[in-house]
């Protein structure tokens, strides 16, 4: 809706701003100018495609849905007048291109200007002989009311034409920079004001003004381009009637570098400058629109360069004040910009490297539609950039970007654009809504028309009514396709022509029985989904025909979603009544005659057990009708429902139906319902009683007549027992909840009911709740009236346990209580929490009823029984045991779960339950004995008794019996277990013992097969010497004692070694010890006195030759002799000073004293070596 | 599709005229005959054993008159009193109304002038209202005077005839008359206007049951 309007608007500002119709309207209709009509256009377009077929279909395929946005063709009068031009007078081949409102002027290589109207005629020619020397035309620029040419030659002449004469009235040889072309020319909005743009990058304004009949003219530079080449600039020209900017004027200028917005006038300024990305080989592209952002009118600048798109929007305060501009969004190209310009406010057409034509939806960024149009040739203006008539001069820079330059021979207006070819002028337009449909339909693509009109036909009858019909008639001449069937019905659903899809559709389609089907299959997708509500009731009805044949279930869905005044009732209803769809039938009737008793009486007699969809719909029925509700959905409305409660009631207590039999039984539909499902159908009556017409007293009555009834109904032989039961419970609950005033007689049925089931069979969960409603029935004191002892006898006669336990409970009678867990085969497992709880309440006297029904117990679960005896009662353990004894079943069970408890038992327990054990479960025997709970011998006993011989031989190893162990295992083949034995026999046993042990093991002729010899190896090596270890083994392959001798091998190598290294390391000591003592040995010692110490006479007095003398480190010396008398190892001397001499000398001195004391001074080696 | 052409489908080589629709339904007392007079009227048949209608009956007729075609969506109502609330959903937007009643019994007449009343009062109203009194080939068990009827319907404003479902008495006649009052200047000439298509298909029909239509 809103872009709706929003395009509206647009509209209309395009047909003010921009007069394009004019052109269009006059340019298709009259042929006059040799131009043919829109249709040959279009055939010659066609056909000239057509001859590149496949890259024509290729096309298609790829952008068939929106190749309708953009129609392209070729002004064939213009071009043929440009071509003819050029070759009658030699014009030259087209240079420029610009249009105005009025105008399309072309401009050629020889300085020629041709000037065409609307209905492209030439108006005039003009070729000025004064400036011949000026080259081609290079610039051309209309003023806003098309009255003035400005003309830019490329040797930089410019002149000002008349354009209702043609004739030049204004000369402008010097107005710019000299030997540059003149690149552009633009008029502002204003007649006096336009600006040009040289090869030099300079942008000149120029003013015009007539003086006293005289025209004048000056010029002004604007921007110079010495400080950055100006590429191209665009004037924002706005309508003088629109007035956003007040008395600015804006001009938007791209340098190679830069985008910059100044505003000329009232004061020259800079609004705005951008960086521009850098690509060296591309020009920069501005263009401006004034587009409307919701209700107002913005100018907005589109930009660009390389790859890159911006979109920035100028904001002004009232009148032009406060101009500011800001960045709308930066969108990234998959292609090169070439060329920018708009095409209508919301539309942008690029041109890229390559000259592909895209058209781009700048609200989404989508690209519509591309368009190739290197067939046309395009004219580009790269001699005047790089200025090739003036010799050059240009930047390079500048000229390297002018490359593509194809800035004069585009020309947009409105929503078409001109394209300047060598061969012709290309015209590309945006098509509207309307255009888009013929074009669409004139081609046969109904599908894409019907779908474009779905999209946005919605108040615009008149076109998608025409395209309509265009359409039926292309169906009668050649048929159609499902595609555009299903876009036309999908065509008349959205755009709600119920009128044209029923009538002119159906009727043209009717013939033909596979399209017919296919538009069934579409009503039923649209009435599905919710989009299609009405239908002519002719089509309704086939509709249903149709669909009574193939696909009942679909009808329904049909049937229940359909508007119901469309449908044909007889039909309907009794195909509803054939097919059982008894949804829609119930659905119609209620709807439309308001009659909610009908699906009651209609069905009765269909309502057997096993039709459970009758019996289920009609139950939801009638809870939905009883609670106020809409059924199959939706809601009554308020003021029936009442009414209708009060109705279904009525109907449900009905004695008799309206044509009953004789011998019809009473209350038909009620009982109906209960037999078909008595549990679900008393749910409902529950469910009911909830609402307010339940509730109160009158309430109260109606509940009581009602159960009253139910009562009646529901009797034996008819209804069996669980039906009986399930009643039963619904009262007793209802009078327990005080629902129901329920008197005495009521309440002995509904006990005698409850009470009556006795032998027979009813399913666990009926019993469980005829019991909870018994025990409701008693808890709520509604029984008293009744003796509790006849209860409770009624209670075990009918197998109640549960009641009879509450009784029990009432009366305080707690002794008996398990026994009627007990007996309950469903709930005795319960008994344990019933112990559980009570336990500690000795009024229960739960301990004597254990220790009673103890043997019970342990049969029920003896795990829970052993965790009560072990939590509550571990001193009777003995005692109960001493119970089982006679059955060895229980026993053994109740056994197994407390033996391995910490719990203390005598050994005669421990044993019976190993003797147990021995015969239920040998293969545990084995970690039980091994818990040590047995006295030994007896345990050995039993276990030879059983020949459980793991057992036997641990039991044997533990008194000692290593061998015994052995060979009873070695016997039975265990060898895992006799190899265990010698392992653990080799940490007991003394070493003779434990190789007995091993041989015998290694000896036994079936240990192969069990173990691995090299295992086998391994683990006797220790224990036995390798050399028998051989001698047993010699059998064996290499494989299997290789690792034997590889380790005895190692071990010898590695004793080797561990010999050699000793030895190494004594002889190094030795050595080392050696050359110490060597060392001190063979120092000096200074003897300070010549005097012994002792005798104080010379040493050396040579009285005999043999007198040694003793030298001590300190120096004192002594005669041996006389030291000998004191029979010291000190110094006599020093000794005295003890502690001054140990400072003053390290101890190893005072050892090697000690040591050279002994004898003499050279020590005596030969000791050593 | 393509094959056909108009001229060899149309006998009676005229209805280049406009196509109108109209909506017309028909009430009465039960049994009086209403599905028998549109049987008979649609496809020319009748049923000795009518099964009673439930609802209401959709059918469609297209009769010929002068230079132009008159398309009846006829509904037929269910005369049973419990489907008397259904009534207004068809005759509201009705532009014909046929009120049906037994002239072998009296009561059925009163019945159809309540429904003449109800008629006047809730209906559209500029709807053609047409009495008839069905089963005429029982004349002799006639209850139900001529010229009361005719005098009622003077008073009222209403077409009448006595027609005979069996004998096919006044079927075709009365819808005719009807057709013929109908207003069909201002009548929107079947929706979406005269395709070229649309008159083919409606011409065929027509020829198809023309036997009693285009006399």
């Amino acid at each position: 809706m809103d872009s709706e309007t929003n395009s509206i608007i647009t509209e209309e500002c395009d047909t003010s701003f921009l007069d394009f119709k004019e052109l269009n309207d006059i340019e298709y209709d009259i042929p006059s100018v040799a131009a043919p009509s829109l249709e040959s256009v279009l055939w010659e377009l066609e056909s000239e495609e057509g001859s590149d077929s496949a890259s024509l279909h290729s096309l298609h395929s790829l952008s068939q849905k929106s190749r309708s946005m953009l129609y392209h063709g070729i002004l064939q009068g213009i071009s043929s007048q440009v071509a003819s031009a050029g070759d009658r007078v030699d014009a030259g081949l087209p240079t420029v291109i610009s249009n105005s409102l009025k105008f399309v002027a072309v401009g050629t290589s020889h300085g020629f200007i041709l000037a065409f109207d609307s209905e492209q005629k030439l108006c005039w020619c003009c070729h000025d002989l004064s400036t011949s020397d000026q080259g081609a035309i290079s610039a051309l620029a209309f003023n806003l009311d098309s009255s003035r040419l400005l003309v830019g030659y490329e040797r930089g002449y410019i002149s000002m034409i008349d354009t209702s004469s043609g004739d030049v009235i204004r000369r402008l040889p010097d107005a710019h920079a000299p030997h540059s072309a003149v690149l552009h020319l633009r008029f502002t909005s204003l007649n006096g004001l336009a600006l040009s743009g040289d090869s030099a990058g300079c942008v000149f304004s120029l003013t015009f003004n007539r003086r006293l009949g005289v025209r004048t003219w000056d010029s002004k530079c604007l921007f110079s381009g010495a400080r950055g080449e100006v590429c191209v600039f665009e004037p924002l020209v706005q309508e003088h009637d629109l007035q956003l900017l007040g008395q600015n004027i804006l001009v938007a200028m791209a340098t190679l570098s830069k985008v910059i917005v100044i505003s000329i006038r009232p004061r020259l300024k800079i609004l705005f400058t951008q960086q521009l990305s850098r690509a060296a080989t591309t020009l920069p592209v501005l263009a401006w629109q004034i587009v409307s952002v919701g209700k107002m009118l913005q100018p907005v600048l589109a930009w660009g360069r390389n790859t890159e798109l911006n979109y920035t929007r100028v904001i002004a305060g009232l009148n032009g004040s406060k101009l500011r501009l800001s960045s709308l969004r930066s969108v990234r190209l998959s292609y090169v910009l070439c060329s920018l310009h708009w095409i209508g406010p919301r539309h942008l057409v690029t041109l890229d490297t390559s000259e592909n034509l895209r058209l781009i939806e700048v609200r989404t960024q989508r690209e519509l539609e591309m368009i190739e149009i290197t067939s046309a040739g395009l004219v580009y203006s790269s001699p005047h950039f790089k200025a090739l008539a003036l010799g050059g001069g240009v930047s390079e820079a500048f000229a390297l970007a002018g490359e593509r330059a194809c800035y004069s021979s585009l020309s947009s207006r409105g929503d078409q654009l001109l394209v300047l070819g060598t061969k012709g002028v290309h015209l590309i337009k945006l098509r509207t809504w309307s255009e888009r449909l013929t074009y669409l339909s004139d081609q046969g693509r109904w599908s894409e028309a019907l779908n474009l009109a779905a999209e946005e036909g919605l108040h615009r009858d008149k076109a998608t009514v025409m395209l309509l019909e265009k359409f039926f008639v292309n169906l009668i001449h050649n048929g159609v396709d499902r595609d555009s069937l299903t876009a036309a019905v999908n065509c008349c659903v959205k755009l709600n022509k119920i009128d044209i899809l029923c009538n002119d559709l159906w009727e043209a389609i009717s013939s033909d029985q596979f399209v017919l089907e296919w538009y069934y299959t579409l009503l039923v997708d649209h009435i599905c989904n919710g989009s299609l509500y009405f239908l002519n009731p002719s089509v309704a009805q086939a509709l249903v025909t149709y669909l009574n044949q193939k696909n009942a279930t679909m009808l329904e869905n049909i049937l229940l979603s359909i508007d119901l005044s469309c449908l044909d009732l007889n039909q309907v209803l009794k195909i509803c009544r054939k097919n059982k769809l008894y949804n829609a039938w119930i659905h119609i009737t209620t709807k439309t005659m308001g009659d909610y008793i009908s699906p009651l009486t209609e069905f009765i007699n269909e309502l057997t057990p096993d039709n459970h969809k009758l019996g289920n719909t009609l139950l939801v029925y009638v809870s939905a009708c009883l609670s106020g509700l809409g059924y199959p959905h939706g809601r009554i409305p308020e003021r029936d429902i009442p009414r209708i409660k009060h109705d279904v009631l009525r109907c449900l207590e009905t004695i008799h139906t309206v044509h009953g039999l004789n011998d019809e039984q009473n209350y038909p539909y009620l009982r109906a319902l209960l037999k078909y499902n008595t549990r679900e159908c008393l749910n409902v009556i529950e469910i009911a009683f909830g609402e307010v017409e339940f509730s109160g007293e009158m309430g109260l009555l109606q509940r009581q007549r009602l159960i009253q009834i139910l009562l009646q109904i529901v009797t034996p032989p008819e209804f069996d027992e669980n039906q009986v039961i399930i009643l039963a419970c619904f009262v007793s609950r209802l009078v327990t909840s005080d629902n129901l005033n329920a008197d005495e007689v009521m309440l002995n049925t509904v006990i005698k009911n409850l009470t009556g089931m006795g032998e027979k069979q009813l399913t666990l969960r009926d019993r469980a709740e005829c019991e909870q409603a018994w025990i409701d029935l008693l808890n709520a004191n509604k029984l008293q009236h009744l003796d509790l002892e006849d209860l409770l006898k009624m209670a075990l006669d009918s197998k109640c346990y549960k009641v009879a336990e509450n009784i029990y409970e009432k009366q305080k009678k707690f002794s008996t209580i398990i026994e009627c867990y007990l007996k309950d085969k469903m709930r005795h497992v319960e008994v344990f929490n019933y112990i559980l709880q009570y336990i500690s309440n000795s009024e229960r006297c739960i301990q004597q009823q254990f220790v009673a029904h103890f043997k019970i117990l342990v049969d029920i679960d003896s795990k829970r029984t052993a965790d009560v005896v072990l939590e509550h009662f571990p001193e009777m353990a003995e005692e109960l045991c001493v119970i089982l004894e006679n059955d060895s079943e229980l026993l053994y069970k109740f056994l197994s779960e407390i033996l391995y408890s910490d719990i203390k038992l005598s050994p005669k327990l421990t044993e019976e339950y190993l003797d147990l054990l021995c015969v239920k479960n040998p293969s545990a025997v084995y970690t039980y004995v091994k818990l040590n709970l047995c006295r030994v011998e007896e345990a050995l006993k039993i276990t030879q008794k059983y020949q459980i011989h793991t057992a036997v031989a641990w039991l044997l190893e533990q008194s000692g019996e290593f061998e015994e162990a052995l060979t009873l295992l070695l016997k039975n083949n265990s060898i895992e277990a006799a190899l265990g034995v010698c392992i653990r026999g080799s940490e007991h046993l003394d070493a003779k013992g434990t190789q007995k042990l091993w041989l015998q093991l290694l000896k036994c002729p079936t240990i192969a097969e069990n173990v691995s010899t090299r295992e086998l190896l391994h683990s006797a090596a220790p224990h036995v010497p390798p050399a028998e270890l051989l001698e047993l083994v010699t059998d064996a392959n290499l494989g299997d004692i290789k690792t034997l001798i590889q380790g005895m091998l190692t071990d010898c190598q590695h004793d080797k070694e561990l010999l050699t290294t000793t030895l190494k390391l004594l002889s190094y000591d030795l050595h080392h010890r050696l050359a110490k003592s060597l060392c001190y040995h063979g120092k000096g010692v200074s003897v300070q006195t010549l005097t012994c110490l002792l005798c104080q006479k010379l040493i050396n007095n040579k009285q005999s030759e043999d007198e040694k003398v003793v030298v001590w480190g300190c120096g004192h010396s002594f005669h041996s002799t006389c030291i000998a008398t004191l029979n010291t190892e000190n110094c006599p001397r020093c000794k005295m000073f003890a502690t001054r001499s140990a400072k003053q000398k390290p101890p190893t001195r005072t050892r090697y004293e000690n040591k050279s004391d002994s004898i003499r001074l050279r020590p005596d080696l030969e000791g050593h070596f | 599709m393509a094959n056909r052409t108009p001229a060899a489908q149309r006998p009676n080589g005229s209805t280049q005229g406009k196509i109108c629709q109209f909506k017309l339904v028909l009430l009465g007392e039960s049994a009086v005959g209403k599905s028998s007079l549109v049987l008979r009227f649609v496809k020319g048949q009748f049923h000795e054993y009518q099964e009673s209608t439930i609802g209401a009956a959709f059918l469609t007729q297209t009769v010929c008159l002068d230079d132009t075609t008159v398309k009846f969506e006829i509904w037929d109502t269910a005369g049973q009193e419990r489907y008397h609330s259904l009534a207004p959903m068809y005759y509201r937007g009705a532009q014909a109304a046929i009120v049906v009643y037994d002239i072998t019994n009296q009561d059925t007449f009163g019945r159809a002038k309540t429904w003449v009343k109800e008629l006047q009062r809730q209906a559209n109203p500029n709807i053609v209202i047409a009495l008839a009194g069905n089963k005429h080939d029982l004349m002799n068990k006639r209850m139900v005077e001529y010229e009361e009827a005719q005098a009622y319907a003077e008073e009222n404003g209403l077409l009448f005839m006595e027609t005979s479902a069996k004998t096919a008495m006044n079927v075709n006649d009365i819808f005719l008359a009807i057709a013929k009052k109908l207003p069909k200047n201002e009548q929107t000439a079947g929706p979406g206007g005269s395709g070229q298509g649309r008159r083919l298909v409606e011409g065929d029909t027509g020829a198809k049951t023309a036997g009693n239509c285009c006399k």
